[in-house]
C-alpha cells in the first residue's frame, strides 16, 4: 500500500515535471504504434466518457470512426499490406509498415480555430498552453465544431455542450502524464514539454531515414505540413509516414480568424456603398 | 469491394470515405435569423437615410420601417437563444468579447442594434424626432455590422463552401440585406410614401445586381478550387440556381427596372419584386447554409480546400 | 423515465459515475435542461450525499441522461443543490465575468477567459485516502496497477511505473479495469435456476453455500470408488468435477486441488492451462528440465533477434512486445511468422507467411539449414546439450519409416520407448512423470546412470549420435521442401534462417516468443520442442536476451499450472497417483518417480511435505503419510474427455470457477448438451456468461433442439470477485509471483473463491463430521483452519501462502528453502517449487517492489518473487562457458569466481553455488542427485542435465519432432506417408465427426484467433462497455480473392460450416489473409474470432461451434489453429442480408 499518489509521477513516466507557464504536448510517433487502442480506453476510462455505436464498421480494425465528443482518442486503420504487389510484404522496412495505425487526438492549436471562434470564452488556453473547454460555461451555441479545420471538437446534444481532449488539464495540475500517452505500451504517444518532443521527433525522423525508411516525416511541427495557414504548430503533432490525407488529415489547414477582417471590410463596404446609393436615390425623388 | 485499404479515386485519398472535418448544426433558425438581422439592419439604414434627407411624407414609412427594424432585432436574439443547445446560459454571450470570433462581434452588434432601434422608435414615437434621427444614426451605424457579420462567421470556419471566397459571401449577405431592406421598405411605402417607391425599388435593384455579380464571382472560386459540388448536386442546385439565382435575383432585378419605364401596372411590378427578393434572400440564407453542411461531409472537397492553393 | 438511487462516486466535466446501494454502477450524462455545475457535482460526491436521478437511456449510448438529480437528504452544508433563481445565477455570471479582467489587460484567450471550475480543477487521485497495487486481471504479462480509492471506495485504476514489466503503461484491457470492476453487468447476488425452469431467481448466499455443499456430498457419496475390480486403491470419485482456476490466485487453485482432490477424492479437477499452455509443459520440460518460459519479458530487450511464431504478440501480449519494440530500436531484427498479416507483422522486419499447421515444417527447416551450413554453436551444444550422446542401436527413424519411430505398436496405436534410450541405459523423464514406460525394470536400467556418464562421442563420429541422427532426420526438410509444405518462399525462409544464426553465438543472442498458435495443435508439444533443439544449437538458453518465452493468457495461467487445478499433478509438478502404474504404495510411487541422478532425486523430500501440509498430524510414517487419501487416476481425465463424460452422464455435478467452456471449449454445442444431462452446476463469475446462461439463451434451445423446461440441471451462478478486491498472488507468464492488494470491496454477495472454497470445505467437513467411513477420513483429516482477515470471513490468503510456502512441523517456522525440505516427515510444504517466496512469518517476497535503478543489473531480484528460487533467466549457468567464463562481456550474467570457489553473477544462480566448472563425479563412489551432474550441467532437472535435442522419454509422439498435417488438413503429408500425428487423440462420434483429407465439401484451412481489444473468451471485455465498443461484433476474415470468387462484399454476412456446426458472421475481407499455392493448388484460409458469444456489449456467434474434440497425444490439448471449413455468402434460417444484428441479451440481466 502506499501513502497516497505518487508525487509527481509525471517525471517518473514521461521524464518531465509538469509546471504552469510552459508549453506541452504530444508527439506521436505511427510508426510504434501497434494499434491497441489503449489510447482510447484509458482516456475513457480518465474522464469517465461513455461507449457509443457498438456496431462494425468493416474499416479493417476501426470500429471508433472518428472523434468525437465520447471519443478523445481516435486510432485510424489503413491496410496496405500488398499495395507493393500480390505477394504481399514479407521483407519490411523498420517498424511499422504497410498496416498503418495512427492514434488521432485534438491538435491543440497554437493559434487554435474553436478557440479563437467560441463567443463565451468557455475555450480558453490554459497555464500549460493547451486548449480546453470549461464546461461551467459552455452555452452549447457550437460554433467551434465547424471552426475546427481537423474535425476533433464535437457537440453532445444530449448535455448541449462542446466536449474535446483536453489534454488531462486535471492530470497536468496534479503533475500526472496524460491517460492516453501514460498507458501508450510502445511509447507511440510521448508526452512532454514541445521543445524537447520537437527536438526528439527530428531526431526520430532521422534515424528512421537512415534505417530505410525515407517516407518518414514530421506532421504539425513547426514549419512542416498541418502547421499552416497562421495555426501556429500543433501542440499534439505526428510522425507520418504516407501524406497526411490518408490519415484524414488536411495538408494545409488554415486558421479560419484570418478570413474575419478581410470579410467584414468587403461587406461593410458593400453596405456603406449601398448606403451612399440610398442617398442618391432618395434625394432624386 | 474491398473496403478495408485506404480508398483512393481522383488522385486524392480519403480515410474509408469519412468526412474530415465536422459539419455545423446550423439549420432554418439561423438561416431564418441571418435573413431577418439583415432585413432589419437594411430596412433601418434606408428609413434612416429617408428620414435624413427629409423625403417627403416618409414620416410614417420610417416610424414603421424602425418599428419593424426593432422587432427584427427582437426576433433575431430570440431566434440566436433558441438555436443554443444550453439555452439557460444564454448571458454567457455577453461574458467576453472575442476580436477574434465573428460570433461575439456579432453578439455586440445585435445587441447595439436592437438598443439604438428601440431607443430610436420610442423617442420617434413619444415625439423627440431630432433624439429618435440621432439614435437611427447609430442604429443604422451598428446595422452595417449587422448585414455582413454573418458572412464573416461563417467563412471563419473550416467549411469548404463558405470559407472559399470569404470577401465575396460578405459582399453578397451585405447587399443582400440591403436589397431585402430596401424591398420591405418599398412594402411599406406603398401605402404611406409612394413618391418614395421607385426609389427605394432603384436600391433594391443597385444591391441585386452586386448581389448577382458576387454570386457569379463565388462561382467560378468555387469551381476553381473544387468545392462547388453541393451548390450543383440534386440536393441544392435546383433550389439554389432557379431558386436563388433565377426567382430570388434575376426577375426582381426585371421587374425593378421595368417599374421604372410601366408607370401603370408600376406598383404591382414593385410588389412582385419585392416579395421575390425576401423570398429569394431567405432561400439564399438557407441554401447556402445547408449546402455548406453538406460540403462539410465532402472530404475531398475539404482536402481540395485545404491543399495549400491559397 | 427510470430512476436510480445511490451515491456519487467520480465527477468528471458534467459525466459521473453512480453507485447504487446494491453496489452496481452506471454512468450518467447531464442532460442539457439539468444545471448542475460539474463543481456541484463534485460537492455531492465529497459529500457523499444519497441522491435520487432520474434518467432516460439515449440509443446507442452506454451510459444514462440525468434529466434531474434530488438530494435524498436534505445537503450537508457544502452547496450541494444546483444553482438556480436569479440571484445565484448572476452572482456566478459576475464571478466569471471576463469582460473586466480583459479591461485591464488580461488575454481573452487565456487569463481573462479562465473560470471558478479551471482554477478548482484537480486530478481526483489528489483525493484518494488509499492507493494499493495490484496486478491486471487479464493476461499473464502481469502488469502492475495502482489502485485508488476514496472512502472505500475504488476511484481509478491504472499503470504503476515502477514495474519493470509495464513501467506505468497498460493494454487496452488493462486500461479498462476500473471498468471491470464496475461494470454494468457485473453480478452483484446469488442466482438460482431450478431444474426445469425458465428464470433466475435471487438467492441467499447462505442458502446456496448450504445447498451446494448437500448436493457435494449426495453426489459423492453416490459415485466414490474405494476399489478398483482388480482391488487396487484408487479412493476418487469421477462423478463431480470442477473447471476453472487460470484466472484465480495460486492460493485459491491451492485450496481447491486441496478440497476436491486432498480432501473430496474428485479427480476430473482442470482449469483453462489445459486449454492454454498445457504443450508447453512437457516440451519445454523434457527439452530443458521445466516447462515454463525460460526468460523474463524484459530481457526481450537484451535480444538481437526476436522472433514471434505461433503468437501475435503486439495483439495479445502488447506489454511484453513493448520490450521487442525496444529491442528494434536497440538495432535487433525482428521476425514474424504467421498465417495472417497482424499488428504484430506491421512492426516486424521480416514477416513469414505460412499456411497454418505447418510450424514443424517451418522450423525443422531451420534446424536443416544450421546443420547442414554447420551455422550452430558448438562450443555451447557440445557442452550443454546431448547432441553427441548415442542412441540405442535398435534406433529407427522416422526418415526410414515414413514418419513413424521403431517402438510403434500398431494394436495399441501408442509406442514402447525402449529404443528411444541412450545406449546402455534408460533416462528417467525429466517431467512430473518420471517413469519411464520401457518393457525392462525402470529402475534397473535407469540405476546404471549412477555408474558414469551417458555414452557420447564428442567428435560427433558415431553414426547413432544424436547430431547424426538430426542431420538425417532433418535431411529432408529442405528450403524447397519448407516452401512446398509451408507455402512460405524459401528466399523469406533462407532470410530468418541466416537472420537467427547470425544473432547467435558468443556475442549475440536471440528469442523466441510463441503462445497457444503453437500449443492449439496435435503436434503442438513437437511444435514447441523444435524451437527449444533451435535454441540449443544456437546456444539461446539460459542467457540474457536469449530463450523461449511462452507467452500465456490469464492473469495466472502459470500459477494454476504450477499449483495445479490439473487432474494429473499434484503441488508443482509431482505426478499424481495413476491406479495403472506402479503407484499401488507410497513406497512404489516413489520407487517409480524418484530419479536417481539430478535434481528430481530430491523427489521423496517434496512428496512427504505435500502429505504433511494437506493432513498434518493425520500423516505419519505409519500411514504412508496419508498416501492413501490422495485420490488414483484412471485414465485420462482433462477438459475434453471431461466434455464427453459430462455428455455421457458420467460426470453429474460440475464447478464452473471463472471459466466459459460454451465459449472456450471445442465443440460447444456438444458441450451444452452435456451441461443439460448434469444434475447441479455452480458458476462462479463476474457476470452470466453463456455456460451459466445455456438453459435459456444457449445455442440449442435458440434451435429450439433442447426446451429450458426439459433441462433438469440446477444451476447456481455466484458473483466472484476480483483482483483489487482481494488479497492474494497471481504468476506472471515468465514465472513472477506477485501479489495483488485488496483495496475495494466486491459489489453485493461477490465473494473470492478463497472463501467459496474454504467455507464450502468448512461445511462439508460439519456435514461428515460424525462419518465413520474410510472413504471420509482425507475430508476430516484435511488441514482447514485459517484465520479470516474480515467480518464477511474472507480467508488470509497469506496464510494460505505460507502453508504452500513450508514450515518446520514441529515449531512451525517458515522454512527460506526447497534445499531445506525433508522427506521424514519434519518440514511441511504444499508447493515445494515456491518455497522461499515466504522465508519468515514477517517477509511476503511476492509484495516485494523494489525495481533495480537505470543503472542496476536489469534482473530486479527485489520486484516480488520467481520460482525457481528467485531465477529470473532459468539455466543461467549456461550464461557462461565451459570453463565458467561469461561467452562476452556483452552476455555477461553469471561467472565462475575461481578466487572464491564459488559462482557469481546478476541473476540468482540455477546451479550448485560451489561447483566448479571442471566438476566431474567420483563415478567409483555411484554418485546420486546432484553429486552425479558434472560442472557444465547447467540443465539439472534433467537426469545428465544435458538440454535434450533427442529426447528419449517423457514424450508419447517421438524422439525428434515430425511434420504431421493437422487431423482436418485440405492437403496430404508431403513429407512422410504418415498423414498426421499418429497417437493423436480421436474422439470420434456422431456429434463429433472429422472431416477427411481434402474433403472437398470443406475446401477451406480455418484458424480461430482473438483480437487485442478483447480477452480470451470475452466474458471480461464483452461485458465492459469501453472495451466492446472497439471490436463491438464477430466476423471473419476472408482474402479479397475468395470473396471475390464467392461474391461476398466486405461486411456481407456469410455462413461458415463443418461437420460440427455452422454459423453466421460478417465478413472482414482484408488482404492481410493471402491464398497459398501448395501441392499445385490455391489454398485459401479463413479466419474467424473465438471470443464472441451471446452475452455482454459485443456479441457474434461462437466459432467453438465449428471446432472438434481431438487432442494432442502428450497433454490432450485441442485443435483449434487448424481446421477446414465452408463458407458461404448468406445468413442461417434464411434470413436476409439486411437483418438487424441480433445482439441477444447484450443487457438483459433481468430476474424473472
Amino acid at each position: 500500500m502506499l501513502p497516497g499518489m505518487i508525487p509527481n509521477e509525471a517525471e517518473l513516466t514521461a521524464g518531465v515535471k509538469i509546471e504552469a507557464g510552459r508549453q506541452y504536448g504530444f508527439f506521436t510517433d505511427t510508426t510504434l504504434c501497434i494499434g491497441c487502442k489503449a489510447c482510447e480506453v484509458a482516456c475513457k476510462e480518465w474522464n469517465s466518457l461513455p461507449a457509443d455505436h457498438l456496431t462494425l464498421t468493416g474499416m479493417s480494425y476501426d470500429n471508433t470512426g472518428a472523434l468525437s465528443s465520447n471519443t478523445w482518442r481516435h486510432v485510424a486503420f489503413i491496410e496496405k499490406v500488398r499495395s507493393d504487389g500480390a505477394d504481399g510484404a514479407m521483407v519490411l522496412p523498420p517498424f511499422q509498415s504497410h498496416w498503418k495505425m495512427m492514434s488521432d487526438v485534438c491538435k491543440h492549436c497554437d493559434n487554435a480555430p474553436c478557440q479563437e471562434a467560441c463567443p463565451t470564452g468557455a475555450l480558453f488556453r490554459t497555464e500549460f498552453d493547451t486548449v480546453v473547454v470549461q464546461q461551467d460555461i459552455c452555452n452549447g451555441c457550437g460554433y467551434c465544431v465547424p471552426a475546427c479545420p481537423f474535425g476533433v471538437i464535437d457537440l453532445n446534444e444530449l448535455d448541449g455542450k462542446a466536449h474535446k481532449c483536453t489534454l488531462c488539464y486535471d492530470r497536468l495540475k496534479s503533475g500526472l502524464e496524460p491517460a492516453c500517452a501514460k498507458s501508450c505500451p510502445t511509447d507511440s504517444i510521448q508526452f512532454g514539454e514541445l521543445s524537447d518532443l520537437h527536438r526528439r521527433a527530428r531526431a526520430r525522423v532521422q534515424s528512421l531515414h537512415e534505417q530505410g525508411a525515407g517516407d518518414a516525416y514530421l506532421y504539425g511541427a513547426p514549419g512542416g505540413p498541418g502547421a499552416t495557414g497562421n495555426l501556429g504548430h500543433l501542440h499534439a503533432f505526428f510522425l507520418l509516414t504516407e501524406q497526411p490525407e490518408v490519415y484524414n488529415l488536411p495538408s494545409a489547414p488554415s486558421r479560419g480568424a484570418d478570413r474575419v477582417l478581410p470579410s467584414l471590410l468587403a461587406g461593410l463596404a458593400t453596405a456603406v456603398l449601398l448606403t451612399g446609393a440610398a442617398f442618391g436615390f432618395l434625394l432624386a425623388v | 469491394m474491398d473496403t478495408t485499404t485506404v480508398s483512393s479515386r481522383d488522385g486524392i485519398p480519403t480515410y474509408h470515405e469519412r468526412p474530415a472535418i465536422k459539419s455545423s448544426l446550423y439549420g432554418w433558425t439561423v438561416a431564418l435569423y441571418i435573413f431577418v438581422g439583415g432585413l432589419a439592419a437594411g430596412l433601418q439604414i434606408v428609413v434612416t437615410a429617408a428620414e435624413l434627407v427629409a423625403a417627403p411624407d416618409s414620416a410614417t414609412a420610417v416610424l414603421i420601417g424602425r418599428g419593424i427594424a426593432l422587432a427584427g432585432a427582437v426576433l433575431g436574439g430570440v431566434l440566436l437563444i433558441l438555436d443554443l443547445h444550453t439555452k439557460q446560459r444564454f448571458y454567457n454571450m455577453l461574458r467576453i468579447f472575442r476580436p477574434t470570433s465573428p460570433m461575439s462581434i456579432g453578439t455586440y452588434a445585435l445587441m447595439g442594434f436592437g438598443f439604438w432601434s428601440l431607443v430610436a422608435f420610442c423617442t420617434q414615437l413619444f415625439g423627440l424626432p431630432l433624439v429618435g434621427l440621432i439614435c437611427g444614426c447609430l442604429a443604422a451605424a451598428t446595422g452595417w455590422w449587422m448585414t455582413t457579420y454573418t458572412a464573416a462567421l461563417l467563412s471563419a470556419t473550416a467549411t469548404p463552401l463558405w470559407a472559399v471566397a470569404p470577401k465575396l459571401l460578405a459582399v453578397r449577405f451585405a447587399a443582400s440585406a440591403m436589397s431585402t431592406g430596401a424591398a420591405t421598405a418599398t412594402l411599406i411605402a406603398l401605402g404611406a410614401a409612394p413618391a418614395l417607391v421607385l426609389a427605394f425599388g432603384d436600391l433594391a435593384a443597385l444591391a441585386l445586381l452586386i448581389e448577382l455579380i458576387a454570386s457569379i464571382g463565388a462561382t467560378v472560386i468555387r469551381r476553381r478550387r473544387g468545392v462547388n459540388g453541393p451548390l450543383q448536386d440534386a440536393t441544392w442546385g435546383p433550389a439554389y440556381i432557379v431558386g436563388v439565382l433565377m426567382f430570388g435575383l434575376c426577375a426582381p432585378l426585371v421587374l425593378y427596372a421595368l417599374a421604372n419605364f410601366y408607370a401603370g401596372p408600376a406598383q404591382a411590378m414593385a410588389i412582385a419584386a419585392s416579395v421575390c427578393v425576401l423570398a429569394g434572400g431567405l432561400l439564399m440564407r438557407g441554401v447556402i447554409l445547408l449546402a455548406g453542411n453538406d460540403s462539410a461531409k465532402r472530404p475531398r472537397d475539404y482536402f481540395r480546400f485545404a491543399a495549400g492553393a491559397t | 423515465m427510470a430512476r436510480q438511487s445511490g451515491r456519487i462516486i467520480i465527477v468528471q466535466e458534467g459525466r459521473f459515475l453512480l453507485e447504487d446501494d446494491a453496489g452496481s454502477h452506471r454512468l450518467f450524462l447531464t442532460s442539457h435542461s439539468l444545471n448542475f455545475n460539474p463543481e456541484d457535482l463534485r460537492a455531492l460526491a465529497r459529500g457523499q450525499q444519497r441522491i435520487t436521478v432520474q434518467y432516460s437511456e439515449p440509443e446507442d449510448l452506454v451510459a444514462g441522461l440525468a434529466e434531474s438529480i434530488e438530494l435524498a437528504q436534505p445537503s450537508n452544508g457544502n452547496s450541494a443543490n444546483p444553482r438556480h433563481g436569479l440571484g445565484a445565477t448572476l452572482r456566478g455570471f459576475l464571478r466569471d465575468w471576463s469582460l473586466p479582467r480583459q479591461a485591464v489587460g488580461q488575454s481573452d484567450r487565456s487569463d481573462a477567459a479562465k473560470s471558478t471550475e479551471s482554477h478548482q480543477l484537480k486530478a481526483r487521485l489528489a483525493e484518494a485516502d488509499q492507493v494499493g497495487t495490484s496486478i491486471c486481471a487479464y493476461c499473464a504479462v502481469g502488469c502492475a496497477q495502482l489502485v485508488y480509492a476514496r472512502n472505500g471506495k475504488v476511484i481509478h485504476v491504472e499503470g504503476d511505473p515502477r514495474s519493470p514489466i509495464n513501467q506505468g503503461t497498460l493494454c487496452p484491457k488493462g486500461a479498462a479495469t476500473f471498468d471491470l470492476l464496475n461494470s454494468p453487468l457485473r453480478l452483484n447476488s446469488v442466482l438460482y435456476r431450478a431444474p426445469g425452469s425458465d428464470h433466475w431467481e435471487r438467492k441467499p448466499l447462505d442458502w446456496a453455500m448450504d445447498r451446494i455443499a448437500r448436493l457435494v456430498k449426495r453426489t459423492r457419496d453416490e459415485t466414490f470408488v474405494q476399489k478398483l475390480p482388480n482391488g487396487s486403491a484408487v479412493n476418487h470419485t469421477l462423478g463431480i468435477g470442477s473447471l476453472g482456476g487460470a484466472t484465480l490466485d495460486n492460493e485459491e487453485n491451492y485450496l481447491i486441488k486441496k478440497l476436491f482432490g486432498g480432501g473430496l477424492g474428485m479427480v476430473a479437477i482442470e482449469n483453462q492451462a489445459r486449454v492454454c499452455h498445457s504443450a508447453s509443459v512437457p516440451s519445454l520440460g523434457a527439452t530443458y528440465g521445466r516447462g515454463a518460459a525460460t526468460l523474463a519479458q524484459w530481457d526481450l530487450a537484451n535480444s538481437d533477434c526476436v522472433v514471434v511464431m505461433g503468437s501475435n504478440m503486439a495483439e495479445n501480449h502488447p506489454i511484453a512486445f513493448r520490450f521487442v519494440v525496444k529491442a528494434k530500436q536497440r538495432g535487433a531484427t525482428v521476425i514474424h511468422v504467421d498465417p495472417r498479416f497482424t499488428r504484430t507483422s506491421a512492426l516486424a522486419d521480416i514477416y513469414a507467411p505460412i499456411r497454418t499447421g505447418t510450424d514443424i515444417a517451418f522450423l525443422g527447416g531451420i534446424i536443416h539449414y544450421l546443420l547442414e551450413n554447420d551455422l550452430w554453436f558448438k562450443d555451447y551444444a557440445l557442452n550443454f546439450t546431448n547432441i553427441s550422446t548415442i542412441i540405442d542401436h535398435r534406433f529407427k527413424d522416422a526418415d526410414q519409416l515414413d514418419g513413424l519411430f521403431s517402438g510403434w505398436n500398431e494394436e495399441k496405436h501408442a509406442y514402447q520407448y525402449d529404443s528411444w534410450q541412450y545406449e546402455g541405459e534408460a533416462v528417467p523423464s525429466s517431467l512430473a512423470e518420471h517413469s519411464v514406460n520401457t518393457a525392462e525394470s525402470f529402475s534397473e536400467k535407469t540405476k546404471r546412470m549412477e555408474k558414469g556418464p551417458p555414452p557420447r562421442d564428442p567428435t560427433l563420429q558415431h553414426p547413432n549420435c544424436v547430431y547424426h541422427i538430426m542431420r538425417r532426420h532433418y535431411a529432408r526438410y529442405t528450403p524447397e521442401m519448407v516452401e512446398r509444405v509451408t507455402g512460405c518462399p524459401k528466399e523469406i525462409f533462407v532470410k530468418i534462417a541466416e537472420a537467427l544464426a547470425r544473432n547467435s553465438g558468443r556475442d549475440r543472442t536471440g528469442a523466441f516468443c510463441y503462445a497457444v498458435a503453437w500449443t492449439h495443435h496435435t503436434t503442438g508439444v513437437q511444435i514447441i520442442r523444435t524451437a527449444g533443439i533451435i535454441q540449443g544449437l544456437l546456444g539461446n538458453t539460459g542467457r540474457p536476451g536469449g530463450g523461449i518465452l511462452a507467452l500465456r493468457g490469464h492473469c495466472s495461467i502459470q500459477g494454476s499450472t504450477d499449483v495445479p487445478t490439473l487432474y494429473n499433478m499434484l503441488p508443482t509438478y509431482l505426478p499424481q497417483p495413476q491406479a495403472y502404474k506402479s503407484h499401488e504404495a507410497f513406497a512404489d510411487y516413489l520407487k517409480a518417480e524418484t530419479t536417481p541422478t539430478g535434481w528430481w532425486h530430491n523427489f521423496p523430500k517434496y512428496a512427504v511435505s505435500l502429505l504433511k501440509a494437506w493432513y498434518g498430524e493425520h500423516a505419519t510414517r505409519a500411514n504412508d503419510w496419508g498416501y492413501e487419501w490422495v485420490p488414483k487416476i484412471v485414465g485420462d481425465h482433462s477438459q475434453l474427455p471431461m466434455t464427453l463424460a459430462m455428455r455421457d452422464g458420467v460426470l453429474r455435478g460440475m464447478f464452473f470457477l471463472g471459466q466459459n467452456p460454451v465459449i472456450g471449449g471445442s465443440n460447444s454445442r456438444l458441450i451444452e448438451r452435456g451441461l443439460a444431462k448434469l444434475e447441479w452446476m455452480v458458476v462462479r463469475d463476474i457476470t452470466e456468461t453463456e455456460t451459466a446462461g445455456f438453459w435459456r439463451s444457449g445455442q440449442l434451445v435458440r434451435k429450439g433442439e433442447l426446451k429450458p423446461e426439459d433441462i433438469r440441471t440446477e444451476v447456481f451462478l455466484m458473483p466472484g470477485s476480483l483482483a483489487g478486491e482481494k488479497g492474494g498472488t497471481f504468476t506472471n507468464t515468465h514465472r513472477l509471483i506477485q501479489w495483488h492488494d485488496k483495496v475495494g470491496e466486491a459489489p453485493g454477495d461477490s465473494r473470492s473463491e478463497l472463501w467459496f472454497i474454504y467455507h464450502l470445505g468448512r461445511r462439508l467437513r460439519t456435514l461428515y463430521a460424525d462419518s465413520t467411513d474410510a472413504k471420509d477420513l482425507p475430508l476430516q483429516n484435511l488441514t482447514w483452519d485459517y484465520p479470516l482477515s474480515d467480518e464477511k470471513g474472507e480467508p488470509d490468503a497469506e496464510a494460505v501462502l505460507k502453508e504452500m510456502n513450508g514450515y518446520t512441523v514441529a515449531d512451525r517456522k517458515q522454512i527460506a528453502s526447497f534445499q531445506k525440505l525433508k522427506d521424514d516427515g519434519s518440514t511441511a510444504s504444499g508447493a515445494w517449487l515456491y518455497c522461499g517466496i515466504f522465508p519468515d512469518d514477517s517477509t511476503n517476497k511476492a509484495r516485494s517492489r523494489k525495481p533495480d535503478g537505470p543503472d542496476g543489473p536489469g534482473t530486479h531480484l527485489e520486484w516480488a518473487f520467481a520460482w525457481p528460487a528467485n531465477r529470473r533467466n532459468m539455466y543461467n549457468r549456461a550464461s557462461a562457458d565451459q570453463e565458467g567464463r561469461p561467452w562476452s562481456e556483452r552476455k555477461k550474467l553469471m561467472w565462475w569466481d575461481e578466487a572464491r570457489g564459488q559462482w557469481d553473477g546478476y541473476d540468482s544462480l540455477d546451479f550448485e553455488p560451489n561447483k566448479a566448472p571442471d566438476y566431474e563425479p567420483d563415478w567409483s563412489q555411484e554418485p546420486q542427485g546432484m553429486d552425479a551432474l558434472d560442472g557444465k550441467s547447467a540443465f539439472i532437472m534433467i537426469a545428465d542435465g544435458r538440454a535434450s535435442l533427442f529426447v528419449p522419454s517423457g514424450l508419447k509422439d517421438g524422439p525428434l519432432p515430425t511434420h504431421y498435417e493437422p487431423v482436418e488438413s485440405p492437403v496430404r503429408n508431403q513429407l512422410y506417408g504418415q498423414q498426421d500425428n499418429p497417437v493423436a487423440k480421436k474422439w470420434e462420434a456422431a456429434d463429433n465427426r472429422y472431416h477427411a483429407v481434402g474433403d472437398p465439401k470443406f475446401p477451406y484451412a480455418l484458424t480461430t484467433y482473438r483480437l487485442t481489444e478483447h480477452h480470451s473468451g470475452g466474458t471480461p471485455t464483452r461485458s465492459v462497455p469501453v472495451t466492446a465498443e472497439l471490436q463491438p461484433e464477430g466476423f471473419a476474415e476472408i482474402p479479397p480473392e475468395l470473396a471475390r470468387e464467392l461474391a461476398i462484399e466486405n461486411l456481407d454476412w456469410v455462413v461458415i460450416s463443418t461437420a460440427r456446426g455452422e454459423i453466421e458472421t460478417r465478413a472482414l475481407v482484408t488482404e492481410r489473409l493471402r491464398p497459398f499455392m501448395i501441392a499445385g493448388r490455391k489454398l485459401y484460409q479463413v479466419g474467424m474470432l473465438w471470443h464472441y458469444g451471446w452475452s455482454g456489449y459485443a456479441t457474434g456467434d461462437i466459432a467453438n461451434a465449428l471446432t472438434a474434440v481431438v487432442g494432442e497425444p502428450n497433454t490432450s490439448i485441442h485443435e483449434n489453429k487448424s481446421l477446414t471449413c465452408n463458407l458461404r455468402k448468406g445468413r442461417l434460417d434464411g434470413r436476409p442480408q439486411t437483418a438487424p444484428v441480433e445482439h441477444a441479451h447484450r443487457l438483459d440481466v433481468v430476474i424473472g
